[in-house]
């Protein structure tokens, strides 16, 4: 039966070109659009290297001071200080290593400038996130303890600054007129992942900034390692309980006194949302979700209406053929599932079709240099997630067109339409 | 006929629903598109109001928190600058540089009106670096900065909104210690990007603690003295940390963000659209091939070819009034509730842009199908019968 049903649905196709042409279009074009921001929504959330134990991580990104007499607040990262004596006393996760954001600065070799991202780190930072060396290694406890000016860079800082491929390690770098020693190469990341990206990596005893002083705003983001992802809340809770302690004090400014204090250990997608909404994300992030599916079907509803549309007209066409069939006793139900399973077969090879055009966009975007370093990828969970929303629009577009058609009178239908 | 058409359409309305829908929804996307296109390219089709070729934007830290150091090495920095012939003019200012990410808030009072607007503290020679014209009055001098009462100059936006129709010049905004004098008025002033709407900004004198600067040095300046230049200055200091990068590149960082997104948009709308008009397109071939009879009857009793193509293309545009009479209705909504407060200009540019898409759209897929009806031979097709 099934394969009585496949061949009648490929003599139909090729009958009607310019129909099967139409329906394919919309139907790959679609999907590749859901595929390819599927993708780069995947790339931006996901664990993808050198983040790859994202889903244990906790990010402290921002700690707000509040005074609420005056209704002013202040909010940033945190400083060296208010790691050193507090967050490093949680004793749930199970490392915390911490960097400073990201910023730029200028070098100059031989004619041209580079712009150069730089991120003062600890020397845990390279046990949470695990870089490829390409060449030696990262700096130590040790180095910072002997208080050496040792230096990590990427493989695009040592192709502009020495030539491609060649050995760096133990050669010397001016970052902003300071000399380091080179002590390691990695395989540079995507800039998408803000929390690890950047072209060169310095210990933090080495900033020019006074990274002793005794304050709890600072530069410097808190990455938390949680030995299983099942840990996370008791480490949230853990730093909730932290924070609740703190002393309001304030070292410098006296116009300012802050009463009330607030931050949170956010997973990945709930410090990326916080920043959005400027509240709590972690707890937001169902809504976030909701939206987006909202959207994504907002967007699939007018080529699903036109393949409705195009779909009756294809039907319509075939008035008599289902006149004859009726004649001899098919049931409603049967024609309907002839013409659903019909539908499930363009959309799959419309599927198939946005796949290959999905794969062709993202290889593109990865080798344009766009996005440096973008590792845009189909894994399986998007590949996934296009089959079903296809699945999803066979019968979307095909349920409507062949119910009404099923439902039609045999004489009717053997005239040739209503 | 008109009429005719309009009866024949509503009879059939039911199979006539999904084209309809199809056209509203369609039009809902095109009005959106036309709406954000003729929003932006009005503000980009404004004078941004500086010129930020051969500016060079200089982020400068002295990496210390004590200001009477900082006047000191402030003062460092003038004369090295100055010593160099290829810088033309150069101002210290806050944080808040033009097409920079930072941006610094505060609200100005007059008659129990508090508009919040951008402020940038700058030097007075902050004009010459930027170009900029002044719309009224004056820029504000070196001993302009020692007066009791500091001296502002503001956007025309914000003159609008603080002042309403009175003369903005000599007025005097704030209290007590925060008194500021108007001297001035630039026309528009677009610091975040070139397609800014015009916004709330005020220049003042800046203080000792802004360390920033934008440099305008002259035209064809090497890299070679870039470097040489940034070397000199960071080694004034012994922790200073100091980047340069050009005002226009900026610029153009902060433009890409606003229409990459809209590009993206464009072309996904794009496709959507031409979807649409390929389904439409292949309906209507189907549609007026099923009427072949009807057609046949009509020309034997005497419709000229033209009857007959005009009869279809009607039809269609008919349908497509349906469709977008609902779309209309919702459209409305955004003038009408001032959605966004966007000017109501630009919503309804939107709408009759639209409008006129989607007839031209509903044309150009009808007029092959009618044509091709409208060729038909009344004896062929009656004999089909």
């Amino acid at each position: 039966m099934f394969k009585n049903y496949l061949k009648i649905t490929f003599a139909v196709l090729k009958r009607r070109k310019f129909f099967t042409f139409i329906s394919l279009f919309g139907i790959s074009f679609t999907l590749m659009i859901l595929v390819v921001l599927t993708a780069f929504v995947n790339h931006l959330v996901s664990p993808g290297y050198p983040e790859t134990k994202r889903d244990r991580c906790l990010y402290i990104d921002k700690f707000e001071q509040i005074d609420t007499l005056k209704n002013s607040r202040r909010s940033g990262p945190v400083s060296f200080h208010y790691i050193k004596n507090y967050v490093s006393r949680l004793t749930s996760p199970e490392r915390i290593g911490f960097s400073s954001f990201t910023n730029s600065v200028n070098a100059y070799v031989k004619q041209t400038k580079v712009n150069l991202f730089y991120k003062y780190t600890d020397a845990n930072f390279w046990k949470i996130a695990d870089f490829e060396f390409l060449e030696g290694k990262p700096f130590t406890e040790q180095n910072i303890a002997n208080n050496d000016f040792v230096i990590v860079i990427n493989d695009f800082t040592r192709d502009k600054y020495f030539g491609k491929g060649v050995s760096v390690v133990g050669k010397n770098i001016e970052i902003d007129n300071v000399n380091y020693r080179i002590v390691g190469v990695v395989r540079g990341c995507p800039i998408t992942r803000t929390y690890v990206s950047s072209d060169v990596y310095m210990p933090y005893n080495t900033s020019k900034k006074d990274y002793m002083r005794k304050e709890l705003a600072g530069e410097y983001i808190v990455i938390l390692l949680a030995k299983d992802a099942g840990d996370l809340p008791e480490i949230k809770a853990e730093y909730q309980s932290l924070i609740a302690k703190l002393p309001f004090r304030n070292y410098s400014d006296k116009w300012f006194k802050p009463n009330k204090i607030h931050s949170t250990a956010d997973t990945f997608i709930g410090s990326f949302l916080s920043q959005l909404t400027h509240s709590d994300g972690d707890a937001k992030k169902h809504y976030v979700y909701l939206i987006l599916i909202g959207f994504a079907l907002l967007f699939m509803s007018l080529p699903a209406i036109n393949l409705i549309n195009v779909n009756i007209s294809r039907i319509m066409e075939r008035a008599s053929e289902i006149g004859i069939r009726k004649a001899f006793g098919a049931s409603s139900r049967t024609l309907t599932y002839q013409f659903v399973i019909e539908n499930v077969i363009l959309t799959l090879i419309g599927g198939v079709i946005a796949l290959l055009l999905s794969f062709g966009v993202i290889y593109y975007i990865n080798n344009s240099g766009m996005i440096p370093y973008a590792d845009l990828t189909i894994n399986w969970k998007v590949f996934l997630t296009a089959v079903i929303i296809s699945l999803l629009f066979g019968l979307l577009s095909g349920v409507y067109p062949a119910w009404r058609m099923s439902k039609l009178q045999v004489v009717q239908a053997l005239k040739g339409g209503e | 006929m008109l009429k005719h058409l309009f009866k024949l359409i509503w009879k059939k309305k039911k199979s006539n629903f999904l084209m309809m829908l199809e056209i509203f929804v369609s039009f809902l996307i095109l009005f959106a598109v036309w709406s954000l296109s003729v929003y932006n390219y009005r503000n980009y089709a404004q004078p941004s109001g500086l010129d930020s070729e051969n500016v060079w934007a200089v982020f400068l830290n002295f990496n210390t928190d004590k200001d009477s150091l900082k006047i000191i090495y402030k003062d460092l920095v003038r004369q090295k600058l100055k010593s160099h012939p290829e810088v033309e003019a150069f101002s210290f200012s806050s944080s808040n540089l033009p097409y920079s990410f930072s941006s610094m808030n505060n609200g100005f009072t007059y008659k129990k009106k508090d508009i919040s607007s951008q402020v940038m503290e700058v030097d007075p020679d902050y004009t010459k670096v930027l170009k900029l014209s002044l719309a009224e009055g004056r820029w504000f001098t070196e001993a302009d900065k020692a007066a009791k009462i500091k001296p502002l100059i503001i956007t025309r936006h914000l003159k609008e909104a603080l002042f309403g129709n009175e003369n903005a010049l000599g007025k005097i905004t704030g209290e007590k210690d925060d008194r500021k004098q108007v001297i001035g008025i630039v026309e528009c002033f677009k610091y975040g990007n070139d397609f800014q709407k015009p916004e709330n900004c005020a220049f003042t004198p800046s203080g000792d603690w802004q360390t920033d600067l934008l440099i305008r040095v002259k035209p064809g300046t090497s890299i070679d003295s870039e470097a040489k230049i940034a070397k000199e200055i960071s080694q004034l200091g012994k922790d200073w940390s100091l980047e340069i990068q050009h005002l226009d590149k900026m610029k153009a960082t902060k433009n890409r963000i606003v229409w990459v997104p809209i590009l993206i948009l464009l072309i996904v709308c794009g496709f959507l659209i031409f979807n649409v008009a390929l389904g439409l397109f292949g309906v209507l071939f189907q549609t007026i091939s099923h009427r072949k009879q009807e057609i046949g009857v009509r020309r034997a009793i005497g419709a000229t070819k033209s009857h007959i193509l005009w009869q279809f293309i009607g039809e269609t545009l008919v349908i497509a009034t349906f469709g977008l009479t609902l779309g209309i209705f919702f459209a409305m909504q955004f003038p009408l509730l001032n959605v966004f407060d966007v000017d109501k200009s630009t919503y309804l540019l939107g709408i009759l842009f639209a409008v006129i898409t989607v007839y031209l759209l509903v044309i150009t897929c009808a007029l092959f199908p009618s044509r091709q009806a409208s060729q038909i031979y009344p004896a062929v097709a009656l004999h089909e019968e």
